[in-house]
Order: structure tokens, then C-alpha cells, then sequence
């Protein structure tokens, strides 16, 4: 019974200094990056996904956005701001658009692939909160 | 007769005892750690300093910064300014001749870049070598760099909806920008119009992992795919965003929490945060885009 009751308080205690202890090493602050509204979607070409690449997105000075931007990576035709823990500020953006081709060159230089097409740009009004946006490059946005 | 009564500890009192060393420990690990992240840190910060003070000593000798990269020899700035970090013995064995192709280049001059220079690497960052394995002498992997200059910003001037000046941005290697210190024909201190204390001249690139480390002795390298500056990148992806899909544009980042080093014009070294505002970066990207700045 005492060994039980012993037990019992040893397991408190444990509970007790280990609540404490992560209160202490994480703190109650949050993160003070504004980046924080999730954007997820598909990016297309030629009717395929593209396999590799980035969606940039960056705070449109012109239409009187400005803040930090974000750079989301494509894989197999999808990209999510969640899988990266990151978000956008929200408001008019420009959109940078880059895809690779997922084949490695062969060489040192493209493990990931070589460029499918010129960096492409558009331009989204996004909302103050989560979203999905699927981007489609023209078929006729082609290296020269 | 009675029982003798046992010495020592029971169980319990052994399990609580280890329990709370446990918890001291984990109370303690984590600081123990950013006090050693703090201090590797402070000696990347003086790394960069160092180099920036090295960019300054040549311009003072030469009236203008090196050159990012020369396509004759395929050497950059890094051999350019070794005299000017106390390694002229291996500046005087390079050889600086024109080279017919990267193959003479890597037969004359790859054995250097097998020497660790200090200033040359941040102690935060976790590659420390080439990731090419054919970079190496003797079986000895190159050394690469985690401090690169500035080709220019991508993208719009903030100020006056000018696109910034970039060149054969359809090449696969991504194309070249012109407005930072460490373009194609580099610049004088004149050329820096924005002022030395508003524009960076060195960015600290030293995150993992990363594919495209390359050994510090190469500059510049051309083929059918167009120009590649290993010394000098465009700024075109966030701070610290982990981004490698154009080669002339790998976003700059490092270990550090929350941002990087920037060495700036005037020699002063910068912890830039990565949520800075992305017109603000581009702007300091820039020598002469006559970009109002706020506090960084």
C-alpha cells in the first residue's frame, strides 16, 4: 500500500516537473512572423503537374502591399504552405512562378532537373486567412 | 531475533533521485546548447567581418572590389583576396593563367582548394565540403565557401516600380542580375550611389542541407546552358526560404534562428532578420537604385 501511495506521488511529482520544465525551455511568447495565413494548391503546364519548383510569392508594392515574402516549393504538382510551417501576409501579391523538370541532368549541376519553362508571372489578391490556389503556366510560355 | 535493517537506498528513492538529475539536465541542455550556438555564431559574424575588411584592403590597393568570377581561369573573388586574409602562400602557388577548358582548371588549381580557410566557412553551418565528389585531390574533398557576394536584386525597385536590371534570365542556369556590388565587372566604391551603409556586399549562405556547395576556388563556369557564378548569387527567393532551384538565385539562409549575416558596404556586419520586409531586402540588394530605406 505505502509502495503504491509512493509510486503514485513519485509519478505526480514527475508530471508536475517535467510540465514545468517545458513551460520553462518553450516560454509562453508565440512567433512574431507576420507570414502567417496558409496557401496550398496545384501548378500545372502543359496539362501536367509540374514535378519540381518554387511558388513565390511576394507583397505587391504597386497595389500598396508590402511586407515579407515567402517562397513555397513545388512537389509532383502541389505545393502547401503547411508542410513548410510558414503562411503569406495576405493582400495583392505578385506571383513567381518556377518549375523544374524533375529529371537529374546527369551532370553535377540539376539534380532536381533542368528549368521547364521561363519564370513565369501572375498576380493574386489573397485573403487574410487560409486558402487554396491552383496556378496554371500558359502552354505557350516556352524557353526560347 | 529481529531482522537487521537493510543500508542503502530502496528503489523508489534510487528512481526519484535519477528523475530529477534527468529533469536538471533537460533543464539545462537546452541552454547549454544556444550558449554554444551564440558563440559559433559570434565567430561566423567575425568570419564576415573579416572578409568584408579583406574587400576593403583590395579596393584600397586595386580602386576597385575583385570580380565575382573570371571565365579565362574559372577563379573568382576567393582567390583574389587571399593575400588580404594572411594566406598569400597559397594565393602565390595559384595558377592564374587562362584555362582551355574546366578540366585544365581542376588539374592546375582543385589541390588548393583542399586547404580549409577559416574566414571562408561558418561554424553554424553543417556542410563544410564540396557536395561534387569529384572536387577533390588525392581522394581529399574541397572545402566550400558559406559567404558569397551579391550579383543583384530580382524583381521590382520598391520605389519607383522599376524593374531591377537583369540579363538572359531564360537561361538554365537562371541569368545574371547587374545591380549589386559583386556583378559581372564588379564595382568601385563610387559606383555604390545608395551609400556603402545601405548596401550589402557579402550574404552569408550556409544552410543544409543544400546540394549546389561547390569548392571556394571556383568562380565561374559556362557551357551551352549559359553562365554560372559560384561566388556571387541574385536575390530573388526570401531569407533563410531554403530555396536551390536556380543556380544563379539559391536563396541566402543559415542555421541560425530567425535570419543571417550580411556584411554591408561599409564593413559593418548585420544579423538581417528573414521576415524583413522583401522591397526593404531587395533595396539594400541593390548599389543604385535610389531606394529609400527603413530601419532594417
Amino acid at each position: 500500500m505505502l509502495l503504491i501511495l509512493s509510486q503514485r506521488t513519485f509519478l505526480t511529482f514527475v508530471c508536475f516537473a517535467t510540465g514545468i520544465g517545458l513551460l520553462i525551455t518553450t516560454g509562453c511568447g508565440g512567433k512574431t512572423d507576420p507570414r502567417k495565413y496558409p496557401i496550398w494548391g496545384t501548378v500545372t503546364y502543359q496539362g501536367k503537374p509540374v514535378p519540381a519548383g518554387t511558388v513565390m510569392l511576394e507583397p505587391d508594392v504597386a497595389k500598396g502591399n508590402s511586407g515579407p515574402a515567402v517562397a513555397l516549393k513545388i512537389r509532383n504538382g502541389k505545393y502547401d504552405s503547411r508542410r513548410e510551417g510558414l503562411g503569406h501576409i495576405g493582400g495583392p501579391h505578385k506571383v513567381r512562378i518556377t518549375g523544374l523538370s524533375g529529371e537529374a541532368s546527369g551532370d553535377e549541376f540539376f539534380p532536381e532537373g533542368t528549368p521547364l519553362f521561363p519564370e513565369w508571372q501572375t498576380s493574386v489578391d489573397l485573403p487574410k486567412g487560409p486558402s487554396e490556389q491552383n496556378f496554371e503556366v500558359p502552354a505557350t510560355w516556352i524557353r526560347p | 531475533m529481529h531482522r537487521q535493517r537493510q543500508r542503502g537506498f530502496t528503489l523508489v528513492e534510487l528512481l526519484v533521485v535519477i528523475a530529477i538529475i534527468g529533469i536538471l539536465i533537460a533543464l539545462l541542455l537546452p541552454a547549454v546548447q544556444a550558449a554554444r550556438e551564440a558563440a559559433r555564431r559570434s565567430q561566423c559574424t567575425n568570419n564576415l567581418k573579416q572578409l568584408a575588411l579583406a574587400f576593403h584592403n583590395y579596393h584600397d590597393v586595386y580602386q576597385i572590389f575583385p570580380l565575382p568570377g573570371m571565365l579565362a581561369n574559372h577563379l573568382g573573388w576567393t582567390s583574389s583576396i587571399l593575400a588580404f586574409i594572411e594566406q598569400k602562400s597559397i594565393f602565390d602557388e595559384i595558377d592564374w593563367r587562362a584555362v582551355p577548358d574546366y578540366t585544365t582548371f581542376v588539374n592546375r588549381n582543385m589541390r588548393h582548394s583542399t586547404v580549409k580557410i577559416g574566414p571562408y566557412l561558418c561554424p553554424s553551418g553543417r556542410t563544410m565540403q564540396t557536395q561534387f565528389s569529384a572536387e577533390n585531390y588525392n581522394n581529399v574533398l574541397a572545402f566550400t565557401i558559406h559567404y558569397y557576394g551579391i550579383l543583384g536584386p530580382m524583381g521590382t525597385n520598391p520605389i519607383n516600380n522599376q524593374p531591377y536590371r537583369c540579363r538572359n534570365l531564360t537561361q538554365t542556369f537562371g541569368g545574371e542580375c547587374d545591380q549589386g556590388i559583386l556583378w559581372q565587372f564588379s564595382s568601385r566604391f563610387a559606383d555604390i550611389v545608395d551609400g556603402t551603409s545601405n548596401t550589402f556586399l557579402l550574404a552569408e549562405l550556409s544552410w543544409s542541407p543544400m546540394t549546389k556547395y561547390r569548392a571556394w576556388i571556383r568562380g565561374k563556369f559556362q557551357d551551352s546552358r549559359g553562365v554560372l557564378y559560384l561566388l556571387s548569387k541574385n536575390v530573388q527567393f526570401p531569407l533563410n526560404s531554403r530555396n536551390e532551384t536556380i543556380w544563379n538565385g539559391i536563396a541566402f539562409g543559415s542555421e541560425h534562428p530567425g535570419g543571417a549575416n550580411f556584411a554591408l558596404a561599409d564593413g559593418s556586419v548585420r544579423f538581417v532578420s528573414e521576415t524583413i520586409d522583401w522591397g526593404t531586402y531587395l533595396s539594400i540588394a541593390s548599389k543604385d537604385g535610389s531606394e529609400t530605406l527603413q530601419n532594417f
